[in-house]
């Protein structure tokens, strides 16, 4: 009987424990919401004619949740003169918040990590313009000349490259990679 | 000081029940089954010497339980309790080879109590030994348990082919609870603050849980010899390859007035990046903190102990491996070496993982005539995992989870007449709450448990039957678009065991186990939803996942005569609805790029394979030891292989025992490993072909240092630097694995 008692006399104090334990927890119920991650959804790019500033064309490829889950949800092709020199200007915009929030900022606050790439098989001459805190290339900004009429594509990826930058596009991690199709007519 | 391995034997001479009794016995070689003299034997305060023939007694014992240690010239101290009701001849059977045999190998009789489980024990000064800081350093000799990896820091145990949720590591009587879905999640475990550990292989056991298919490993508390003592233990390791090391304290002591045994252990290991044949391994350092304090009070029939323990960890994970999207992984794979080589450095960047652990545990033991020995435990353990990325850096991890976890064991061992009955309950509460990005949902999930085994013991066999009745409930809380959504899961099930020994010949003895057990999808199977980053993989659980159930025999047959040790371990497993993460062939575009698609399947699954050991004396000093292990694994509802499953092995070692070179008691061996091509893989699906076969070769030399209590060992791992991928490592994508490393351990005792 005294072997029942201990035993019992146990259980209980080890019970009291427990809870007593678990009222003073996190609450299992209420789980982050990813949707206040941050997340690149967009990325836009905007073609202004060097000799002509009312030719505007802007070009988006958005996957609204990220990367993962569904597939994407804009998917634009790039229409471009022929023989003509445009100025780029790339965003990368988080559109699952509102208001929309810009993630440019950060790449070129974190340039000194960061490359964007560009790469077709066709005949566009792409030159970087910007460059980060070491004199290497950036390439938010870019100058893109277009030769004779072609259907081709252009790939572009951002590379995160933490302490290995040097200008090179193979190395790092890719954050971002997009191909557009593109024609030039 | 190799270990010795003593079966027991205990006759009791029934007599009259007189307040004065007499304890004695006969040491004989186990293999010669000759006498052996000057055995040295401690009980409580006698000391007595074994005589010409072998012979001791110990007379003038009251009624009670006793410790007695055996020592004797180049054993280790065997300490063995015993329970003394009347006048008791014990016949001690020590494998005196001049250390012929490395491990000390109990089979069954572990506890000298009836068991029918297929089991394996290593010893804490084996432990010590082996300088082991994590479970694969413990368990790098045992024959039959192989590893997954994540380079050389991250390693989980494979047993019967199996790992992850299919094993379960135990402290004591609960189970560790760590994120232990993950492949590259280590168990959290310091070996050397263990007693011993126990690996029980296959199916043998339901008093642990239900959902252990392959085995358990139990790391179990230490136990105190029966005099007062003080005993402080240093241990330092130091090696070339991660360069690096560790050192070690251990603090025991025991009041024999009081009955108090107290025991704390402090380990730090540090290295640095580890290096392949002829490359740096970029951010592969280590840093591991651990400590744990036992607590043992024996009062009249009981034992309370306390125990608790921390386990911090910080580790790097190998630059190179970390990658965006498929376009990264195909330039990782085209190239010989890795794409990020930095010089070495003991510096830990992103990615990186942060890993906590504590435990407590409170346990109760009373041993009675009438109910037997009945024991209660409560665990509670906290899991803070934490993995970094090289977007957030240091400040904020990309993963973050916490576990906590409490456990209730109850359980009752009696073994009355020929019979010995197990039975208890368990009861578990888990909360998992998340940080950061999403990975798996929070979740609060109770368990409960109960079993009852009987085991009956004649003179040639041993039978055992096992019935266990498992149920949980899980809820699960996770975000989807800004809709808060909340799941319920219960399963349920029962799990049956038949198993035993028979000796068939004075030198043969087989074992026989037939199993069913089931297993619940783990959180991960059910709710995975997308990138697992680093590993550039699109992964899909599935809510509609069911248990899975194995239906399991696993064999042994054990040959020990003289000079010849042979051991032969079959097993078959058959799953139905065994759950598995299946490539699917496809690649899904996403922003960042394509990736390919996995999901969370069922299928029926066969494991078949055998684990064997051939041990054999060729001379006086020398020894040979032949191992292997097999397997081949198929999903048979597609008649096709299953990814990521151990290739055949073989290692074989020869070793010369000595006195010598200022050592006493001392060896020297030279191993090899030889693994195979994984060549029982579906093409294409896998990113890369299997990595080719490859042969290792090491060699190491220890003893005592003269007649000091210093035991050195010095070795040289990879003694070719050969270069080779395993694959088993999930590293094999980006880069080789070590390259030569030379090691050196001391290990003192005052």
């Amino acid at each position: 009987m005294k072997q029942f008692k201990s035993l019992s006399l146990t259980l209980i104090a080890l019970l009291t424990l427990t809870f007593t334990f678990n009222a003073c927890k996190d609450q299992v119920n209420i789980p982050p919401n990813p949707n206040e991650e941050e997340l690149i959804t967009t990325l836009e790019l905007t073609f202004t004619n060097e000799n002509n500033s009312s030719d505007v064309r802007i070009f988006k490829f958005a996957d609204a949740d990220g990367d993962g889950g569904n597939a994407p949800t804009i998917t634009d092709s790039i229409v471009l003169a022929a023989n003509t020199s445009y100025s780029l200007a790339v965003r990368f915009l988080d559109e699952s918040k509102s208001p929309v929030e810009d993630i440019t900022a950060e790449i070129v606050a974190e340039a000194i990590d960061h490359l964007i790439c560009y790469t077709t098989p066709g005949d566009l001459m792409i030159t970087i313009l910007d460059k980060d805190a070491n004199n290497l290339n950036l390439g938010l900004a870019a100058t893109v000349k277009t030769q004779a009429v072609e259907n081709t594509s252009l790939t572009i990826r951002l590379m995160h490259q933490p302490n290995q930058k040097n200008g090179n596009c193979d190395i790092g991690e890719t954050d971002v990679e997009v191909t557009f199709i593109t024609t030039i007519e | 000081m190799r270990k010795i391995f003593a079966v027991l034997m205990l006759c009791s001479f029934s007599q009259f029940a007189l307040s004065q009794i007499k304890l004695s016995g006969v040491v004989l070689d186990s293999a010669t089954q000759k006498p052996l003299t000057n055995a040295f034997m401690t009980l409580g305060a006698y000391k007595v010497i074994a005589d010409a023939n072998g012979n001791f007694s110990i007379p003038q014992l009251t009624v009670g339980s006793y410790t007695l240690t055996i020592t004797h010239i180049g054993c280790d101290p065997l300490a063995m309790p015993l329970f003394l009701v009347n006048d008791t001849f014990i016949t001690l059977f020590l494998p005196h080879h001049l250390h012929a045999f490395e491990e000390i190998i109990t089979y069954a009789h572990n506890s000298r109590e009836p068991d029918a489980r297929l089991i394996q024990t290593l010893s804490s000064k084996k432990l010590e030994q082996l300088a082991a800081v994590s479970l694969s350093d413990a368990l790098i000799n045992t024959n039959g348990v192989s590893f997954l990896r994540t380079g050389s820091t991250i390693a989980k145990p494979i047993i019967n082919g199996m790992h992850s949720n299919r094993i379960s590591v135990l402290n004591d009587e609960s189970k560790q609870e760590g994120q232990q879905w993950g492949s590259e999640h280590a168990p959290e475990i310091d070996p050397l603050s263990a007693g011993s550990i126990e690996i029980i292989k296959g199916a043998s056991t339901l008093r642990y849980g239900g959902d252990a298919m392959g085995g358990v490993i139990r790391i179990l508390p230490p136990s105190f010899r029966d005099t007062s003592y003080t005993e402080i233990a240093l241990l330092a390791k130091g090696e070339t390859n991660p360069k690096g090391g560790l050192v070690g304290l251990k603090l025991e002591h025991y009041n024999g007035k009081s009955r108090l045994g107290q025991r704390a252990v402090f380990n730090v290991k540090r290295n640095g990046d580890a290096q392949a044949a002829t490359y740096n391994l970029s951010n592969t350092s280590f840093e591991q903190l651990s400590g744990s304090y036992y607590g043992l009070l024996k009062k009249g029939n009981s034992d309370f102990s306390f125990t608790s323990s921390a386990f911090l960890q910080r580790l790097g994970i190998l630059a190179a491996s970390h990658i965006g999207n498929l376009t990264d992984l195909n330039r990782a794979l085209s190239s010989d070496t890795p794409l990020i080589n930095l010089p070495f450095t003991y510096n830990i960047l992103a990615p990186s993982q942060r890993i906590q652990h504590y435990t407590g545990r409170i346990k109760w033991e009373n041993k009675s005539d009438k109910l037997g020995l009945v024991s209660s435990t409560y665990t509670i353990q906290n899991n803070h995992r934490q993995e970094f990325d090289n977007h957030n850096g240091d400040l904020n991890a990309a993963l973050d989870l916490n576990l906590w976890t409490q456990q209730l064991h109850l359980s009752v061992d009696n073994h009355s007449e020929e019979i010995r009955w197990q039975y208890g309950a368990m009861g578990e509460w888990q909360q998992n709450t998340f940080k950061g990005r999403y990975f798996i949902p929070n979740y609060l999930r109770y368990k409960a448990g109960l079993f009852a085994i009987a085991t009956l013991e004649r003179d040639a066999y041993l039978v055992e039957a096992g019935l266990r009745y498992d149920v949980q409930h899980t809820t699960s809380y996770h975000y989807e678009k800004d809709i808060l959504n909340t799941n319920q899961f219960e399963f349920n099930g029962l799990s049956a065991n038949v198993s035993g020994w028979r000796r068939i010949h004075q030198d043969v003895r087989i074992h026989l186990s037939a199993a069913t057990r089931f297993r619940s999808p783990d959180i991960n199977e059910l709710f995975s939803n997308g990138l697992h980053h680093g590993s550039a993989s699109l992964e899909f659980g599935d809510l509609q996942l069911k248990q899975e159930r194995a239906y399991s025999l696993n064999a042994a047959l054990n040959y020990n005569h003289n000079k010849l040790r042979f051991q032969v371990e079959p097993y078959l497993h058959y799953f139905n609805n065994y759950i598995y993460l299946k490539p699917t062939g496809e690649t899904q575009l996403s922003i960042r790029g394509a990736f390919p698609v996995f999901n969370y399947v069922q299928t029926d699954a066969s494991y078949a394979g055998t684990d064997i050991t051939i041990k054999y004396q060729l001379a006086t000093h020398w020894t040979t030891e032949l191992d292997g292990s097999l397997l081949l694994v198929k999903d048979q509802r597609n008649q096709t292989f299953i990814y990521g499953i151990p290739a055949q092995r073989t290692t074989g070692k020869l070793k010369y025992t000595f006195d010598g070179l200022s050592l006493k008691n001392a060896y020297w061996n030279v191993s090899y490993s030889y693994t195979a091509k994984q060549n029982r893989i579906e093409t294409n699906e896998d990113f890369t072909d299997s990595p080719a076969a490859y042969t290792l070769l090491n060699t190491e030399l220890g003893g005592q240092y003269q007649d000091t209590r210093l035991h050195v060992s010095i070795g040289v791992n990879n003694i070719l630097n050969t270069s080779y991928r395993d694959y088993m490592n999930r590293y094999r994508y980006y880069a080789d694995d070590l390259g030569i490393s030379i090691f050196l351990i001391l290990n003192y005792t005052f």
